[in-house]
């Protein structure tokens, strides 16, 4: 079974669905999403009562997710987003200990038409560029719009625990990070351990507002419309309340599908407010940390475990975690901005290099 | 003749690049799986032919911080157990007569464990008894540490295990 997959069968799923549902249920098609690193994602085609409708399953498998965030904690980000205006699948049902998957915790959410990957995004060519140039502002644009949303007014400060203050932001996204890494880190890192104090020393405090934060974005994550729309937001393991150029810094190429800078003074003014270098800077070299952090922590953890039959947590290592640890002992003892001048709007598209085809 | 083990690795390396990734989609989990597979065969790769040279140095030179260091937290008595525990690695026999690649990996992540906590230490010492000479070859000895260990990972990093 590749990647571990665990989905029950067809007739299983008809039941569990039907049984949910309250209605008669037939299990049209089942297909997983790739690459699902974070969790379990299938997509499911289901005749309820004789029309077709589309779902999307998602869960974490017993080796866990990649990040430490609960599957509750992304359901309740999708539920309460659901009332907003803010595009998203319609979150359908949490649930946890049921026998449908063992008792492993899943979410079902309505499934939208459109696809992670945009078809011909990579293309060299005038309407490559015109369309790479399409989805980088409408990301702003969209960002901007989840950015600016009252978070408070929709309940979010009830379950995503906010900085005492906006300047408070990064110091509280600091402490639980730093103090996760150094619970569940596998080895000793003492490139890590010293970076670590270099960011303490260039934490910013001059954070305008609390944001709700998405964290992984962008092409690869959203779900897009051939024509380079967002159709719906999608994967929020990572969504937290805090300073929001950490979404600037982790659009993995799509801000940078153009140029990057100009992608950034687009962003300032949809939000009518200006990013400070000291932020973008600060949260570029914090994402960094953080993906080595879920890399190691999460994935390379349930790998050395044997519990993950996947292969790709031992190259993750190897490729991506690697290579960040290598930019922050190149940066840190630095003046953060200037180490940041020098390796911003260098991402590479990893998703969007697939070419739509996920 | 019997074929070295980084040249069995490039063959194999070689045949899955050559014949059977182009022969799967692009974005699933069997490419992935490939994909992998040649990362962490080109790590293998990398680890038997530059692996050794590249502990033997990194040890001697950890072994050389950790030195300058246990002089320090003497001096200040700070953590005893930290200075034991250097004071036994730093004790050691000379590390050029082990070959064994697994040794020099275990002997190697015990001293990073060790250099981690006198970061770790340090940061946490008040900065008047903590010499800013010690903490400025840390610095040094951490970049020049990524630099040159972009040898063992360099061609790595560049693949994308997607």
């Amino acid at each position: 079974m590749l990647s571990g997959a665990l989905i029950p069968d067809n007739n299983r799923i008809a039941d569990y669905f039907s049984r949910k549902l309250g209605a008669d249920c037939k299990t049209l098609s089942v297909k997983q999403s790739f690459p699902g690193i974070s969790r379990q994602t299938w997509l499911l085609k289901m005749e309820v009562s004789g029309e077709e409708q589309g779902f999307v399953l998602r869960f974490d498998p017993p080796w866990g997710a990649s990040v430490p965030q609960s599957l509750k904690h992304e359901w309740l980000v999708y539920s309460h987003l659901w009332r907003t205006a803010i595009p998203v699948a319609e979150a359908l049902w949490y649930e946890d200990g049921q026998d449908f998957l063992g008792g492993l915790p899943l979410m079902v959410r309505r499934f939208v038409d459109g696809s992670p990957g945009i078809p011909g995004l990579a293309e060299n060519s005038a309407q490559g560029r015109k369309l790479r140039r399409r989805v980088a502002d409408e990301h702003v644009e969209q960002l901007a719009r989840l950015h600016l949303l009252d978070w408070k007014a929709h309940g979010f400060g009830d379950f995503l625990n906010p900085p005492e203050a906006p300047g408070q932001s990064f110091r509280k996204e600091f402490d639980y990070w730093s103090r996760f890494w150094r619970t569940n880190k596998t080895a000793p890192f003492p490139v890590i351990s010293e970076a670590l104090y270099w960011l303490e020393d260039n934490i910013p405090q001059d954070t305008p507002r609390i944001s709700l934060v998405k964290g992984n974005n962008g092409v690869g994550e959203e779900i897009w419309s051939p024509d380079g729309r967002i159709v719906a937001f999608s994967d929020f393991e990572l969504a937290t309340l805090g300073d929001s150029a950490m979404d600037l810094a982790f659009s993995q190429g799509t801000l940078e599908l153009c140029n990057f800078d100009a992608s950034i003074r687009y962003y300032e003014q949809c939000v009518g407010h200006s990013v400070s270098p000291e932020r973008l800077a600060f949260a570029g070299f914090w994402i960094k940390f953080k993906a080595i952090a879920c890399l190691n922590c999460c994935l390379m953890r349930g790998f050395l475990a044997r519990n993950d039959p996947r292969l790709a947590p031992a190259a993750f290592e190897l490729t991506s975690a690697k290579a960040y640890e290598h930019q922050l002992a190149a940066a840190m003892g630095r003046n953060i901005v200037e180490a940041w001048a020098e390796v911003s709007g260098r991402e590479r598209g990893s998703y969007a290099s697939l070419g739509g085809q996920s | 003749m019997i074929l070295s083990l980084p040249d069995l690795l490039s063959r194999i390396s070689d045949r899955l690049a050559e014949d059977v990734l182009p022969a799967l989609t692009t974005a699933g989990w069997p490419a992935s799986h490939v994909r992998s597979t040649l990362v962490l065969l080109a790590y293998a790769q990398s680890l038997l032919v530059n692996g050794p040279s590249f502990l033997v140095h990194e040890i001697a030179a950890i072994r050389v911080l950790l030195a300058e260091g246990k002089a320090v937290l003497e001096d200040n008595g700070f953590q005893q157990s930290l200075i034991d525990d250097i004071a036994e690695v730093t004790a050691e026999s000379d590390l050029i007569t082990i070959s064994n690649l697994d040794d020099l990996q275990a002997i190697f992540s015990q001293h990073q464990a060790l250099l981690a906590d006198l970061i770790e230490l340090g940061h946490s010492a008040p900065a008047a008894v903590w010499p800013q000479t010690l903490r400025t070859h840390i610095d040094c000895y951490l970049k020049d540490y990524a630099k040159r260990e972009k040898v063992l990972f360099g061609e790595v990093i560049a693949m994308s295990p997607l």
